[in-house]
């Protein structure tokens, strides 16, 4: 068991698959709100589906409207249990915000050792991230 | 973050639910940010009025928001998906039309102005040079600090809306100086003209950092290239300032010459002729009006060619007499719309489409599945007037 220490940027505590990728993500025409999918036809994980897993990216890119996608996954129950950073931003955040999806990230290093990694826990309100 | 005993109260509920949401979007941005405190600002620029993008899920939120929550600063509004004065003319189905209104009703309900524009720097009074606002549409919020002045992060739909009802922002970012200075310098060599060549500048510098980008080798950009590269910029990466600079001191340098050029356009490629035209992603600015108008001539379009602008714009147009001219030639204008994501590139029937930004067509292509070919404004209108 590793704990990576993080910041807690929205709160909440939750374990699952996880899933990795380094190339950051657009929410905007970049997922597929419908049915929590990558749906970005020029992204490594394209067809990939993330719901009730712990989604890990570097950060978000493209369109402002993403953090009214993040809460439509959200009010469609197709949202990612949890979401890790690199370097969040305020897409993310201020998506996750509303719709109440904790979000960790790690600016200070620990990121790309999550790359393998099938399982994680992560824990808002510590800013921890826990990989076994 | 520090929050004043009055937004603590906020926070906590005392004006209502919906500013209770917006201090939580705000406070979750200064822990994001490392914020020491909120300030107040002079304008805020809101995306997510297009039933298209945001779904029932937004149109929901924001009835709810907006029974409650009302604008504290002067705030103007992104493109929603229809022009609110034709969208009778187009085959849209009422269902669709009805929930478009609500978003829209909603944003009325809330006090914003209704520029549905995501150019609100054409035509609109703007604050002065150095002035904190908070403007979310990436390619506005990109022009916002690299031409204008103006200092503003990235802001998202939702932290924009927060902002309009609170009249404040997080203090970090590109609010302070010290992050509105290039750590990357992207060296441009050869000739770029345009609004085409410099959206691909933008698509590419885009994707190499999240910081503010420097370009150098660009003695001057029109405001139309600049929005351009913005919009590049936006579509792709996280950055929310570009500078033009003279030397490149100690920053990391990538070369960005024809050859990386013509290998991101050979990524556009497209077999197809383009059996309708869309200008105007992001919506045209009143320059590029006026040259369309003056380029057409006695000519007309040999295909459909839809102009998006906002209705701003087009009354000067309409003004000017450029309206007539084009419409003339067989250009069709769609106001308050935003070209990407609207229905009526649905009703078009068309298998394809020619536009003139990496933009249009990175989202034409994920959202209406249908072929978009990418030219120089130029070529376009040599190739389809006649």
């Amino acid at each position: 068991m590793k704990t990576l220490q993080g910041r807690g940027l929205v709160a909440g505590k939750t374990q699952g698959d996880l899933i990795f990728t380094n190339q950051p993500i657009a929410f905007l025409a970049g997922v597929d709100p419908d049915k929590g999918v990558i749906s970005d036809p020029k992204h490594e994980l394209v067809g990939q589906v993330f719901t009730g897993k712990v989604l890990a990216f570097p950060y978000s890119v493209g369109s402002s409207v993403g953090a009214y996608v993040i809460y439509s996954l959200s009010k469609n129950r197709t949202a990612p249990a949890a979401i890790i950073n690199m370097n969040s931003d305020i897409i993310t955040v201020s998506g996750c915000a509303i719709s109440g999806i904790p979000v960790v990230d790690l600016p200070d290093g620990g990121f790309e050792s999550l790359r393998g990694i099938k399982n994680a826990s992560v824990d808002a309100s510590k800013g921890t991230v826990s990989i076994v | 973050m520090n929050l004043t005993q009055d937004e603590e109260k906020a926070l906590n509920g005392e004006e209502g639910e919906a500013v209770a949401t917006a201090y939580q979007i705000l406070t979750a941005i200064g822990k994001l940010t490392d914020a020491d405190r909120l300030i107040p600002i002079a304008h805020a620029h809101v995306s997510g009025a297009s039933y298209m993008t945001i779904g029932e899920s937004g149109l929901q939120f924001l009835e709810s928001f907006s029974s409650t929550a009302r604008t504290k600063v002067f705030t103007t509004v992104n493109p929603c998906s229809i022009d609110l004065q034709t969208f009778q003319q187009y085959h849209i189905p009422t269902d669709y039309v009805n929930k478009q209104l609500q978003i829209v009703n909603s944003y009325r309900r809330i006090g914003v102005t209704e520029s549905f524009t995501c150019t609100p720097y054409e035509g609109f009074d703007l604050p002065d040079k150095g002035s904190h606002v908070s403007w979310s549409e990436s390619s506005a919020a990109i022009y916002a600090n690299s031409m204008l002045g103006l200092r503003t992060n990235r802001e998202s739909g939702l932290s924009a809306l927060a902002s309009a009802v609170t009249g404040k922002t997080a203090y970090s970012g590109l609010h302070l100086d010290e992050n509105r200075r290039p750590k990357l310098v992207v060296r441009v060599q050869g000739r770029h003209v345009g609004t085409m060549d410099y959206s691909l500048l933008g698509y590419f510098a885009g994707k190499l950092t999240d910081q503010t980008l420097g370009f150098s080798g660009i003695d001057h950009i029109s405001k139309e290239e600049a929005k351009s590269l913005s919009a590049g910029i936006g579509t792709v990466g996280a950055s929310g300032m570009f500078v033009l600079v003279k030397q490149v001191n100690n920053a990391e340098v990538i070369d960005y010459t024809s050859i990386e050029r013509d290998a991101l356009l050979s990524e556009f490629e497209e077999t197809t002729e383009g059996d309708a035209i869309v200008f105007g992603c992001p919506q045209m600015l009143t320059e590029e009006v006026k040259k369309l108008a003056a380029a057409i001539g006695k000519k007309k379009f040999r295909r459909r060619c839809i102009i998006f602008c906002s209705r701003r714009v087009y009354d000067e147009a309409l003004a000017r007499g450029d309206v007539n001219k084009i419409k003339n030639a067989g250009g069709e204008f769609l106001r308050d719309s935003c070209a990407d994501f609207t229905p009526v590139l649905r009703e078009l029937n068309t298998e394809s489409i020619v536009t003139d930004t990496c933009k249009a067509v990175h989202y034409i292509k994920r959202v209406h599945g249908i072929k978009v070919s990418l030219k120089s404004t130029e070529e376009i209108l040599k190739e389809y007037l006649q």
